[in-house]
């Protein structure tokens, strides 16, 4: 079966995949999508409130909490200081052929039309010629496809203290409208700022995409708080929006419910890509011009090493698997105890701290929420208080609580790998151990101590204890494991991410990047993805 | 009304200071019905014995509550409590008695927060002569 007829046959529909396939579109290419692409499900009630949710709706437990209770957070349940909502867990929901066995790392997989980030937070930042300095490639290269993707999707942030570490790319809109803790905060900042900075800490405004006025179909944020339980007006953008505009497009097909296996090749080149239709359980083969894979560094690390193992019974190992570190570090603000809050507010971080590193490559990447209308059982659980004196103080501390997400760098490192396992039939695993580089626990440590500090500076105390190190994959900022290389090397792709191996594959995801910087990724590969399409002979 | 209900109506006392409503209590009932509270591991039989006594009235939730989460925050008392603060605070109705500040500024809440933890402390120290012995019992009888 021919994919088509089409010039690009592209594994995905996540935010790297999206972008290609624009700037593809774009340049007349026509190009045939292949993914699994579970669909979100319709939004409930989208002109209410969080707080109107709570009295509008027929069940909000069910809508909460879930029709059988998942997402309350029992004591001894693994969870975070918040729960996850019910109607989002269709973005996590597996596929019988797709397993991964993993130590050392807890990896996450989408399967949902649009990918991860249909539950990302948005944060969107630019890497710098630092950050860039394991690439092939400057700024000056990649700056025109940020601002590309900034115009598509809308970036909201500001040219404050942080874009010292930050490039200003255009389309940068205004930012949203601070909460009172949030506002508070920058203000007391204004005051401590030269102290902070002497000490290498910068604090300011995050960036997040996510419009402020009506755009492309999608409205501007109207503060309903319901950013967490996935935005009804579209305003927070996930690369859903994306692929639906693109399905209307010509030249474009859109191959949904089928999961690729692996590719079949000969003299270096990928003839066919292995698929199984997920509604009839049937294997086919549809004949592929040139293949892009964007599946996530993940499933496309998979893709690529079932090919080898089935065309030559070769078990490779991908070696250089990288994640940020996260530490979660929960604050309170001592001039907001007792006081009110407004759930009609933005839920994700509006402001982020910047820590100069080292060098300036390994700087720390903190970014700022305040919550608000996250459920407060999993915090007055994690109190070592009993139940009602622990929901009496972490109601009258609402107010006043916040959460700093620490994240650090990572490099490409032989003891972090994917390799796959095979049985007895033909279903293969994927294979994880990550290994933290043996610096981590002491540059963890200096950077929350660096971090308590500035929020001290700030007026805001610590609890001790409370700070929780997740546990490497839990970032979802994969990457590393098939890296851009000028050497040709084997499973390595090169500066425009066309395979070393196979003349007619490229790579479109993080599985890419030959380094991680502390900032979150998603931003930099959207415009990755978009750069290569342009290459695309 | 039923035991499930009787208790579910004590709970909401315990952490709301207000009697749940017939919608609350059939959630809780719901829950209960799908096996998510009790499930294997929370179920033992000191367990069984910390709801019963926390069942009796406010101050004994207040009291078995305090122990079990020094020494069985992931029992059965402990599940059922989260289950009715997390159904409290997902509807209109409830949600302002257990989401909503109730002191008037950080000296106010710093004094009550002494106070409270101070009670804590006492109610922890009974707890340990109550159910020490208790579970000691419980142990002795053998059996889950
Ligand atoms: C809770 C959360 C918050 C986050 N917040 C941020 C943030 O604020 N900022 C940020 O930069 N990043 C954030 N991220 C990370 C971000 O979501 C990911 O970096 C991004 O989604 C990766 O995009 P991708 O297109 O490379 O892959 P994915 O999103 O993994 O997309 C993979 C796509 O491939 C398809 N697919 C996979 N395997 C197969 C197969 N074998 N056959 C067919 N189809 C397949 C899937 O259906 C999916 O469409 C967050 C992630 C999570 C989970
Ligand atoms: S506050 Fe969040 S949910 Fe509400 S409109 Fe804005 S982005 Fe959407």
């Amino acid at each position: 079966m021919s994919a088509g007829a089409s010039d690009v046959t592209i594994v995905g529909s996540g935010a790297s995949a999206v972008h290609f396939v624009q700037t593809a579109l774009d340049r007349g290419l026509r190009v045939t999508m292949v993914d699994v692409g579970r669909p979100r499900p319709a939004p409930v009630r989208p002109d209410d409130s969080f707080a109107k949710l709570k009295a509008k709706l027929d069940d909000p437990w069910r809508y909460f909490l879930g029709s059988r209770f998942e997402s309350v957070l029992f004591p001894g349940k693994k969870g975070e200081y918040y729960g996850f909502p019910p109607h989002k867990e269709y973005i996590f929901e597996g596929v019988d052929d797709y397993a991964v066995e993993a130590q050392g790392f807890e990896p996450l997989a989408s399967f949902a039309r649009g990918g991860l980030a249909e539950a990302w937070t948005g944060g969107s930042f630019p890497f710098n010629d630092d950050e860039l300095e394991d690439f092939p490639f400057r700024y000056d290269e990649l700056g025109p496809f940020y601002d590309e993707i900034a115009r598509r999707i809308g970036i909201v942030g500001a040219d404050d203290d942080l874009a010292r570490f930050m490039p200003v790319h255009r389309h940068l809109d205004a930012p949203l409208d601070l909460d009172r803790h949030a506002a508070l905060l920058l203000e007391r900042y204004a005051k401590v700022r030269e102290r902070m900075n002497a000490d290498g800490a910068f604090f300011g405004r995050s960036r997040a995409a996510v419009l402020r006025e009506d755009r492309d179909g999608r409205k501007g944020c109207d503060y309903l708080g319901r950013c967490l339980w996935t935005c009804p007006r579209e305003s927070l953008y996930t690369p859903a929006m994306t692929l639906e505009r693109l399905l209307g497009r010509p030249g474009f097909t859109y191959l949904d419910r089928r999961f690729v296996t692996h590719f079949r090749f000969e003299s270096g080149k990928v003839r066919a890509l292995a698929v199984v239709d997920l509604a009839t359980r049937r294997s086919e083969e549809l004949d592929v011009e040139r293949l892009v894979l964007a599946a996530g560094t993940l499933p496309t690390s998979k893709i690529v090493l079932d090919s080898l193992w089935r065309a030559k019974g070769e078990r490779v190992r991908l070696v250089g698997l990288m994640d940020n570190r996260q530490t979660l570090v929960p604050f309170a603000n001592l001039k907001l105890l007792g006081a009110r809050w407004d759930p009609d507010t933005y839920q994700y971080h509006q402001l982020a701290f910047g820590l100069a590193g080292a060098r300036p490559k390994e700087y720390v990447h903190g970014l700022v929420t305040t919550l608000k209308t996250a459920l407060i059982h999993p915090i007055a659980l994690s109190a070592p208080l009993d139940l009602a004196t622990a929901t009496w103080f972490s109601k009258n501390v609402h107010g006043a609580l916040g959460i700093v997400n620490v994240n650090l760098h990572d490099t490409r490192r032989e003891e972090s790998w994917l390799e796959l396992a095979t049985g007895d039939g033909e279903r293969t695993k994927l294979v994880a151990r990550y290994e933290p580089a043996p610096s981590e626990p002491a540059d963890r440590k200096r950077a929350l101590a660096r971090i308590k500090r500035a929020l001290w500076q700030l007026g805001c105390f610590v609890p001790p204890g409370m700070a929780h190190v997740r546990p490497m994959g839990a970032s979802v900022h994969y990457s590393g494991t098939l890296p851009m290389s000028t050497k040709r090397a084997p499973l390595t792709v090169d500066r425009d991410c066309r395979s070393h191996d196979f003349s007619n594959l490229w790579i479109a995801d993080g599985a890419t990047f030959p380094f991680l910087p502390a900032k979150n990724l998603t931003f930099t590969l959207m415009a990755n993805a978009a750069r290569i399409a342009t290459k695309l002979g | 009304m039923t035991s499930l209900e009787r208790e579910c109506d004590t709970f909401c006392r315990y952490l709301a200071g207000v009697e749940c409503g017939e919608r609350v209590r059939a959630k809780y009932r719901e829950a209960h019905e799908l096996g998510v509270v009790a499930v294997d591991g929370a179920n033992t039989r000191f367990d069984r014995a910390l709801v019963a006594f926390a069942r009796l009235g406010t101050f004994s939730t207040r009291l078995a509550d305090a122990h079990a989460r020094l020494f069985r925050n992931g029992g059965l008392l402990r599940r059922k409590l989260v289950l009715v603060l997390a159904l409290l605070e997902t509807h209109a109705d409830t949600v302002g008695r257990v989401d909503a500040p109730t002191v008037s500024g950080p000296a106010a809440f710093v004094v009550e927060t002494a106070l409270r933890l101070a009670v804590f402390a006492l109610l922890a120290l009974l707890g340990l002569l109550v159910f020490l012995p208790l579970r000691a019992l419980c142990a002795l009888g053998g059996g889950r």
